[in-house]
């Protein structure tokens, strides 16, 4: 037990320590010599290096974490090894804050920052009570700490705050096992989120760490050392994390994260966008899409105009083919918000938004159908003149499938459109290339459709066509009765030459 | 072409069809076309209170677990050697309702005095559209044309049976707007299944500890009391009312003082519920035996059985 209890590694490290704490096995082992190594790296990366070398196949070579005694990680060196169960501190609370004077409170602060970073064992209950308890109290009194204004933090603080977090949050996620990805998709509703057990002690970790990214005592230029690329990659890994609770806090965060740290935007926006690539071209599987997209939709608000072309080349190659995995449900709402924010933005691309969702359109998924019906709307919602004239052929033919769609929920969806004032408009404005593309469909479902609201919702659409323009429904409608007894023509000659051939057969055989 | 029997090239080709489904592969559209043709004759002549012969075999929910139907007739015997009455819901959240309903519709038109197929509140148009039906019709054919045709079909299939005048069997229970067998004979059952009225309840129905009736939470249909139950058994002669529609964990489960049995027969339904399923044996002396079963060992679907979530049960 006492293994899982063990600090982990820190942000600032090379990824060497990493691997060669992998090598000697337990990856947590190697992490308590790389923490006493990265404090020195900036001075001595080498013989860092050396420390976690020599330290780590001993394992028990140290007698404590000194961390715990005095709260000095710079003395602490290569000593602070808890790997061995037999001699680790008494985990006993520290004074509160007001009881010390205010010479002592930073001191404190990392001491009981240090005093968090131990890792409790959350599957089974009934182990660690105290301790456990005493870490919540801990991490109750940092998070008020980090929340009254105490003067800037230092840089040791701000650096022992992302050891205590980084120590807590990052760990290996236990995934589900991937056959419910078909589960999924068939009844999404029905599953259920599996919650994480250590829980009572990440959510303070995530309101502490909050608090502070948020604080204004927080020194960017500072923090940015502690909170850096490989820190963030590793706080965008979190994301795939099974607990939606989890996920929201990790929303938030990275959100400030975002808006605090300029020099990181460009590197977070990269990194989200190479975890979506990751997601619609290779693994379909990904928790975390909701929330991505959450902050994205709100930056995409903030978005300067004329667009960059690294926005736009953002909607085209990364949120148009987010349309495309099976799982759309999970994220569509989020993706539908942060395409219309662009064509909001600028109505030039509403032309590309509608080829792009026409490229993607669903075969197979009636459920995902409807989606991209509700999607369409909003987007016809934000569409010009021009731009809707420069789609509507293709547009229309699409729309005229989902009309015929024996789905009800498809159909029905399809003739809503028309309940659209600026949408009913635009089709008006240009019904004399529209009607001529739907009105087959239109009839087909007047004459029978099995579905009772699609039926009489296909007739008033008939009907606005009809009063409108009666001339070019007249003309529509001799066109189809054309085409119709073309069509039984053709059909009857088919069977004719058939029924010629199976008599020659016949005749032949004889 | 005969109405009795079939001329035996076409009893070949069924019989291969019905081999070919037996190892889970779909028939081609044409043929599924041309199967449900011959069994819309068959299934127009049968009674909206279809009469069944003992000795029979009564299973409930089946909901597209192709193979666990297959370990059904691997235990109940196959059909023709046994002969079955299927009470609805062949179709929809398991992966493979095409097979299913096609090899029970081929078994209906190939021996239709040995098997009685009841109608399902999931045999619509409208539930096969939300729940997975229609979609899997997309995925194995390209189009909606299957799905067309065997929704069509549904329309004709008997709403209840009765076994040796004295076993009332169908999918769901007994309507507040039905009192005797004879207002069941009586009206027109070739519809999508309405959203109220009498026909709606049989397929919608459950039995409830509760007296009298009660309004269902599933929206369609209604809860029934043991007083309810009762009343239509003795005005009927009936011994038993045998039902399918809901989940039991056992696979069957008495209700109303043994005046009303339910019947599942979709084991692990939905390859998560951790459900044993039945099937129930009646012979020729009108003696019942209840036979459990577990899933069948298959390829291809997921192994994911979880925590239950609790409005299944």
């Amino acid at each position: 037990m006492w293994k899982q209890i063990l600090s982990k590694l820190p942000n600032k490290k090379s990824s060497k320590h990493e691997h060669r704490g992998r090598e000697h096995g337990g990856h947590s082992s190697s992490s308590s010599h790389t923490s006493g190594a990265s404090t020195s790296k900036s001075t001595d990366n080498g013989a860092a290096k050396s420390h976690a070398k020599n330290a780590s196949p001993a394992g028990k070579s140290a007698a404590s974490d000194s961390g715990f005694k005095d709260g000095n990680l710079k003395s602490s060196g290569n000593n602070n090894n808890n790997n061995n169960n037999g001699v680790f501190t008494p985990y006993e609370a520290l004074p509160s804050f007001k009881d010390v004077p205010n010479t002592e409170k930073q001191n404190l602060f990392i001491k009981k920052l240090n005093l968090c970073r131990v890792v409790f064992d959350f599957t089974d209950p009934t182990k660690n009570i105290k301790e456990k308890d005493i870490k919540r109290q801990t991490l109750l009194e940092l998070v008020d700490y980090v929340n009254s204004p105490n003067g800037k933090f230092s840089e040791v603080g701000i650096q022992e705050v992302v050891r205590m977090v980084s120590a807590n949050i990052f760990r290996t996620l236990n995934p589900q096992p991937r056959e419910n990805k078909v589960i999924d998709a068939l009844d999404l509703e029905e599953e259920e989120p599996s919650m994480d057990l250590a829980w009572p002690h990440l959510q303070l970790v995530y309101e502490l760490f909050l608090r502070f990214v948020a604080s204004p005592e927080t020194d960017t230029k500072l923090a940015k050392r502690y909170i850096d690329q490989s820190f963030v990659l590793r706080l965008l890994d979190l994301f795939d994390s099974e607990d939606p609770r989890e996920r929201d806090c990790l929303k938030t965060i990275l959100h400030r994260i975002y808006g605090k740290f300029m020099v990181h935007r460009p590197f977070i926006r990269k990194s989200i966008n190479n975890i979506f690539y990751r997601f619609v071209f290779e693994t379909e599987k990904h928790n975390g899409i909701a929330e991505f997209l959450e902050i994205l939709g709100s930056i995409i608000n903030g978005f300067a105009l004329p667009l960059k072309d690294e926005h736009k080349v953002f909607l085209v190659r990364v949120l148009i083919p987010l349309h495309k995995p099976k799982c759309l449900q999970m994220y569509h709402q989020q993706l539908s918000y942060c395409i219309t924010q662009f064509v909001e933005k600028d109505c030039k691309l509403a032309d590309t938004v509608i080829r792009g969702l026409l490229k993607y359109w669903p075969v197979t998924n009636s459920s995902k159908e409807v989606m991209f019906l509700n999607e369409l709307e909003e987007v016809l919602e934000a569409t010009q003149p021009p731009e809707f004239q420069r789609c509507m052929v293709p547009l229309f033919r699409q729309i005229a499938r989902c009309l015929n769609s024996l789905h009800f929920q498809v159909a029905e969806r399809a003739l809503f459109l028309w309940n659209n004032n600026h949408i009913e408009n635009l089709i008006m404005q240009n019904r004399k290339v529209i009607l001529p593309i739907i009105f087959p469909a239109l009839e087909r479902n007047a004459q029978k459709h099995w579905n009772q609201a699609v039926h009489s919702l296909t007739l008033n659409v008939r009907k606005i066509f009809h009063d409108l323009d009666p001339e070019l429904f007249k003309e529509c409608l001799a066109k189809f009765k054309e085409d119709e007894s073309k069509a039984a023509e053709t059909e009857a000659k088919r069977e004719a030459t058939w029924k010629r051939l199976e008599e020659l057969g016949v005749r032949k055989a004889s | 072409m005969g109405a009795n029997s079939l001329p035996t090239d076409a009893t070949l080709d069924l019989d291969e069809q019905i081999s070919q489904l037996m190892q889970c592969k779909p028939l081609s559209e044409q043929q599924v076309r041309a199967l449900c043709e011959k069994a819309k004759e068959i299934l127009m002549d049968e009674s909206n209170v279809q009469p069944v012969k003992s000795p029979v075999t009564i299973c409930g929910d089946i909901h597209g677990q192709f193979h666990d139907l297959a370990e059904l007739f691997r235990i109940g015997g196959k059909c023709p050697d046994t002969n079955y009455l299927f009470m609805g819901d062949y179709v929809d959240r398991g992966y493979y309702s095409v097979e299913t309903v096609t090899l029970l519709v081929g078994l209906k038109v190939r021996y239709p005095q040995r098997i009685t197929i009841l109608r399902g509140n999931h045999e619509s148009r409208q539930i096969t559209q939300v729940y997975g039906f229609y979609d899997e019709c997309l995925r194995k054919y390209g189009n909606a044309n299957v799905w067309k045709i065997f929704t069509d079909l549904f329309d004709y299939f008997p709403l209840t049976a009765l076994v040796e005048s004295e076993i009332f069997c169908l999918h769901g229970g007994l309507s507040p707007s039905i009192e005797t067998l004879d207002n069941i004979r009586n009206f027109d059952r070739v519809q999508e299944v309405p959203h109220e009225g009498p026909m709606c309840d049989l397929l919608w129905s459950d039995p409830d500890d509760r007296c009298g009736w009660g309004i269902s939470p599933r929206g369609a249909g209604y809860t029934f009391g043991q007083d309810i139950s009762e009343q239509f058994n003795h005005t009927n002669n009936l011994k038993l009312i045998a039902r399918a529609h809901q989940l039991v964990m056992d696979g069957f489960n008495w209700a109303h003082e043994q005046k009303v049995v339910t019947i599942f027969s979709a084991p692990n339904y939905c390859y998560r519920c951790g459900n044993m399923a039945s099937i129930l044996e009646v012979d020729d002396c009108r003696n019942h035996t209840f036979i459990q079963f577990e899933p069948a060992p298959r390829r291809g679907e997921p192994d994911v059985t979880r925590r239950t979530p609790d409005y299944f049960l």
